[in-house]
């Protein structure tokens, strides 16, 4: 009885494991779909239908959610299942063939869940959200593409599978971030977005490299199993270069500064891509290779050094940022800076636990705040809003509940993934960095409270007509509520920790040591760094009326700076490589190079002037001629008279 | 019949090309129909012969005729995996340059065509010669149709540059002429019978001396211009800038790709102990021109300039690989040289369109084109991912098996060489921030759109970008083997190298 139960759920698997291929393909067919229809209407002045647009972009992803969530329900039925399918060949040479080969085991699985439904939803958003835009059709076009990449990211079996995933979300990135691109700061957004990322695969692609030459393999589980044959320097060379990689894609200090900027694009996209999903593939990229970082204790230390570093730097600068979207861009760094916290300290399955709360509620807060700049005509400053909760009433509660996500407040979603990973640092005994995290918590919960109340307490600043919000936003913003107040039930402290132990196949298990009454403590602790955080925001924004006399002095100065980073990169950096560029090739070519060659006719002009006295006709050609002339009587003579000349 | 198919390739455009280019100008129409016809067979038959070679080493589909005998110089000519993509790439691009040409070219159409129709003999026959002799010959005959071709078709400043060009490559092919006589001369009195047969002096045993080592350079400068190494590369931008964008097209897409050839067919195969010696002079030049390539466009100020320095650095990328010599690196330099023309050729393309619709090429006078056109920005944008190497576009396979290969034989190059992901991307999407983006500046009453025929030209280019992308099995099944065939040869003479200086 058990073993025919055993046999047909093994037939079912091999049966559907194409399915897997399918949740990759489907958003990539939307994509081809929505291009041609996209690039077929482009004399059109309206485009294609939205109407069609709208259900076939939404369709491919909801698709490719229904499939996941199928093989998902497999995966939680059946122990420790893990997916596999190969769907072509890709990239063969006589050494090694790369595969676009899938795998879904309990990490990709529960991303891949984690992005098709909320990319569904934000698709659904983007619907009312880009309603009347010229560019409709290519705004779902770049979206399924996203899509697509982001699933083969998160899927592939493989690391050239992953980069190739990794840099097509950039690429998708790019073009979402300028996807209004008359305005050449958009479309500078998006330049500088890809490049700074391309700074990151710089690193990452000589990883990939130099791990292939060491364990001759591109797959996780080949490179798994000849890791141990690596010696240290090997080790940590490769995990660091691997995490310049994902320093690039989810914008930790230095590579920051691009995320900010992407807030340029359609705020949709900055749930999906700049907030749920893209930017959390740096920390996936770190828990799919711990059985690297593992073996290298130095570069997880860097790597908590610098999660928290850039938690603390970003969430001060978010402290002083008026724009609506930009609070919410440094709060992200600042989250993905805990993430990194996690999976330094060894806690992977920790910050994945984050990656999976925070997509909640963060997308929830994007798509809140897009709600609202809707609603407000486009207006994204804090200062122009207030007293929307009476005219914004689901969004407000949307709003409230992601805030107290975020902030830390049981028993919503961040409060349980922010404290594992505060305790795995305590745990560690990284005392200092907890501190850090601590602190970066309490402001948390005041930016992010400064924020709600600026914008739905008080009266209304604003001069425009407030609107109201359309059904396809308010279900998306539902659901990801919904998401954000019980996704953190998953991973219950303690013995209940349901998804440390999923992903415990996947990533490792990791036990907290601290007793009860300690870890009753810690939380205590953060939850109290909570309180005081909004408590202040309560009290200095609550009745918030104009003016707003901005922050002065040294220290409020350098956050509106912020710390200077995007003035040092493009001093020392940007211009000095432009102006090189410019003048470099003046210099180099036409002075040295030519000028040496004109230098060397100068003796041929000469020569040819005398020879001119015979008149010559051409001088050029026939300067050839004769010299070429020369060498062949030479080379007679030689050849009859003394041939040895020609033994080498 | 199939020994004859490489000679048949060879010379049906050679003949009609000549016979068409004394046609009177009466018969434009004719001529340029006849040349589209006979680019046509040409792209035909050499599908055909991708079906005919087998994906193993070796030449493949032989003919040795006598043809100076008292120098036993004989019409060789064969194929492998290699030259086989080379010959797709020469035959495709003269297509499409020739349907791209149909209306561009105004001026005396019938020559030009005709013209295009001798380059394709010469890149024919200077793939598939086996004689070194006969491959000079047909590498002298790429450069005189290429010397018209600019000359009378070119830009303002077509006549300073097309004389720099020809010194150029005339320095470099005497240099070249001289080293196979020479060559041919040593071989002739090491063994009392005379060779120009590429087969035959591959297996001379050279010594270490200087004398080698100087003949080595003489039979790679011509090479090294035409590819171009950093710093014989003066030629180049002005070239490319002045040239018709459709001749530019077959220049930076295929032309450029004999130097490659020439160094992979003939230079190292003859001299793989030198090329060992001086590997890390070459290598460092290499580096040079990827990064100062790119650096230097990055300040450029006109789209063909741009473009042309660009074009410096993917094939200093190409020129390393070379370098480095392992199949990895070879595998990804061969197709690499299909990416790069596919990708550099298509966005030359692009720009003719710019300058004949705008009268213009200088970014500051160009912005939000894709405003206007849509369609061109796309395919602009699609070539300029393609061309920084996006996995899923065919850049990435070659960039990637080469910066492999070249990390296999030292960490530090491969690291210096991965520059280019960065800078590439930094000028690449800084013209397309400049060019296609932004508020709309375009000449007054000018409108961007791309035609019918140069749609035509552009399109399988796109197909072909996302399909090497995607899927390697067709080409890489025949690279394969025969880069395994033109390394372990080179092995074997250097061991046996090895052993005779042991015992002498």
């Amino acid at each position: 009885m058990h073993t025919e139960h055993a046999t047909t759920t093994l037939a079912i698997s091999l049966q559907s494991n194409w399915l897997l291929s399918m949740v990759v393909l489907l958003p990539f067919l939307g994509a081809l779909l929505l291009g041609l229809l996209t690039l077929s209407q482009v004399k059109n002045e309206q485009g294609p239908s939205e109407k069609l647009v709208g259900l076939l972009g939404t369709a491919f992803p909801a698709l490719a959610a229904i499939l996941a969530l199928f093989l998902f329900a497999q995966q939680l039925s059946q122990g420790e299942l893990v997916w596999h399918h190969t769907l072509a060949s890709w990239l063969e040479t006589s050494r090694f063939s790369i595969d676009f080969a899938f795998m879904m085991d309990h990490l990709s699985g529960l991303m891949a869940v984690m992005i098709t439904f909320i990319g569904t939803l934000i698709h659904i958003f983007s619907i009312a959200y880009m309603h009347g835009d010229r560019g409709f059709a290519r705004y779902f076009t770049y979206l399924n593409l996203f899509l697509g990449s982001m699933l083969l990211l998160i899927l592939s079996d493989n690391l050239v599978g992953l980069f190739m995933g990794w840099e097509g979300v950039g690429v998708c990135s790019f073009l979402l971030i300028g996807f209004w691109f008359d305005d050449p700061a958009k479309a500078g957004a998006g330049t500088k977005a890809f490049v700074v990322n391309r700074i990151g695969d710089f690193g990452f692609i000589l990883g990939i490299i130099f791990l292939f030459w060491n364990t001759q393999h591109f797959d996780y589980t080949g490179i798994q199993s000849a890791i141990q044959n690596l010696s240290p320097t090997q080790i940590n060379t490769i995990a660091f270069l691997l995490l310049v990689g994902a320093l690039g894609k989810s914008a930790q200090i230095p590579l920051h500064v691009w995320l900010p900027d992407a807030m340029a694009g359609p705020t949709p996209v900055s749930a999906l891509i700049h907030a749920a999903t893209m930017v959390t593939a740096g920390v996936y990229l770190i828990a799919r290779m711990h059985f690297l970082y593992e073996l290298s204790p130095s570069v997880s230390m860097l790597i908590v050094l610098i999660g928290s570093l850039t938690a603390f730097v970003a969430a001060t600068i978010a402290l002083v940022q008026t724009d609506i979207k930009k609070v919410l861009a440094y709060s992200t760094v600042s989250q993905l800076g805990y993430m990194f916290m996690g999976v330094g300290a060894g806690a992977y399955a920790a910050g994945i636990f984050h990656v999976f709360t925070h997509a909640f509620f963060k997308a929830a807060l994007f798509l809140g705040a897009g709600a609202v700049i809707h609603c407000l005509h486009h207006e994204q400053s804090l200062l122009k809003m207030g007293g929307l909760r009476k005219k914004m009433p689901v969004t407000h509660a949307v709003m409230l509940i992601s805030c107290l996500a975020i902030a830390g407040i049981p028993p919503l979603a961040g409060f349980f993934s922010k404290d594992e990973i505060l305790l795995a640092l305590w745990d560690k005994g990284l005392f200092v960095f907890w501190t850090l995290g601590l602190l970066t918590a309490g402001l948390t919960a005041f930016y992010m409270f400064r924020l709600y109340y600026l914008t739905f307490a008080g009266d209304y600043r604003g001069e425009s007509e407030v609107s109201t919000e359309p059904f396809l936003m308010k279900l998306p913003l539902g659901l990801l509520a919904i998401g954000a107040a019980l996704a953190g039930l998953l991973g219950l402290p303690g013995s209940y920790n349901w998804i440390s132990g999923w992903l415990a196949p996947a990533v490792g298990a990791h036990h907290p040591t601290a007793s009860p009454t300690v870890m009753g403590g810690l939380m205590l602790i953060s939850v109290a760094f909570a309180g005081v955080g909004i408590g202040i925001a309560r009290s200095r924004y609550k009745n918030f009326a104009l003016p707003y006399t901005a922050p002065t002095g040294p220290l409020a100065n350098m956050l509106q700076n912020k710390y200077g980073f995007d003035l040092l990169y493009e001093n020392v950096i940007v211009e000095p490589l432009r102006k090189l560029g410019r003048f470099g090739w003046t210099i180099a070519d036409r002075l040295l190079i030519d000028g040496a060659i004109t230098a060397g006719t100068w003796v041929y002009r000469v020569l040819g002037l005398s020879l001119k006295q015979l008149q010559f006709g051409n001088l050029r050609a026939y300067a050839h001629y004769l010299i070429f002339g020369v060498f062949m009587l030479a080379y007679l003579y030689f050849m009859r008279h003394m041939p040895e000349v020609f033994r080498l | 019949m199939n020994s004859y198919l490489l000679s048949l390739l060879i010379f049906l455009p050679l003949l009609t090309g000549a016979v068409l280019l004394t046609l009177p100008r009466r018969f434009t129409a004719f001529a340029k129909g006849a040349a589209l016809v006979i680019a046509s067979l040409e792209f035909l038959l050499s599908l055909w012969l991708w079906v005919q070679v087998q994906p193993q080493g070796g030449y493949q589909l032989v003919q040795k005729l006598s043809w100076i005998p008292f120098m036993n110089i004989n019409y060789h000519v064969g194929i492998d995996g290699i030259s086989l993509f080379l010959v797709l790439l020469t035959t495709l691009f003269t297509l499409l340059a020739l349907v791209y040409a149909w209306h561009q070219i105004e001026n005396n159409g019938g020559r030009f065509f005709s013209l295009v129709l001798l380059l394709e003999a010469g890149m024919l026959g200077t793939v598939l010669a086996l004689d070194l002799v006969v491959f000079y010959l047909f590498w002298e005959l790429m450069l005189i149709p290429m010397f018209f071709m600019i000359g009378i078709w070119g830009g303002a400043r077509r006549i300073p540059t097309v004389t720099k060009f020809v010194i150029y490559t005339m320095s470099g092919s005497l240099v070249l002429l001289i080293s196979i006589l020479f060559l041919g001369s040593a071989y002739h009195s090491q063994t009392g019978n005379w060779s120009f047969d590429l087969t035959i002096l591959t297996q001379l045993q050279l010594p270490v001396s200087p004398l080698v080592d100087l003949l080595f350079f003489g039979f790679a400068l011509a090479f090294l211009i035409k590819l171009p190494l950093f710093p014989l590369h003066t030629w180049l931008p002005d070239t490319y800038t002045e040239a018709p964008p459709v001749v530019t097209f077959l220049l930076a897409g295929v032309m450029a790709k004999m130097g490659v050839y020439g160094l992979i067919r003939i230079t190292i195969p003859l001299f793989p102990g030198a090329m060992e010696r001086w590997s890390i002079l070459l290598s460092t030049l290499a580096i040079i021109g990827i990064v100062y390539g790119a650096i230097v466009a990055l300040g450029q100020i006109e789209l063909k300039r741009l473009i042309a320095y660009s074009s410096l650095s993917h094939m200093s990328l190409i020129a390393l690989g070379v370098f480095n010599w392992n199949p990895t690196s070879l595998e990804g330099v061969v197709y690499h040289m299909l990416n790069h023309a596919v990708a550099t050729g298509a966005l030359f393309l692009l720009i003719g369109i710019v300058e004949k619709k705008y009268g213009t090429t200088q970014i500051k006078e160009l912005g939000g084109v894709a405003k206007q056109a849509p369609v061109f920005a796309a395919l602009f944008l699609l070539m300029s991912f393609a061309s920084i190497g996006v996995p899923g576009l065919n850049g990435f396979v070659g960039e990637f098996l080469i910066l492999l290969g070249v990390a296999s034989s030292s960490a530090s190059l491969a690291i210096l060489a991965a520059l280019t992901l960065i800078l590439s991307a930094a000028y690449m999407l800084w013209l397309t921030q400049r060019f296609l983006f932004g508020a709309l500046n375009v000449p007054a009453g000018r409108l961007l759109s791309i035609e019918r025929l140069q749609m035509a030209s552009l399109i399988p280019l796109c197909l072909l970008a996302i399909l090497m992308g995607l899927y390697t099995r067709p080409f890489m099944q025949y690279i394969g083997p025969a880069v395994q065939d033109v390394i372990s040869r080179n092995q074997t003479q250097l061991q046996a190298q090895a052993e005779g200086d042991h015992h002498g």
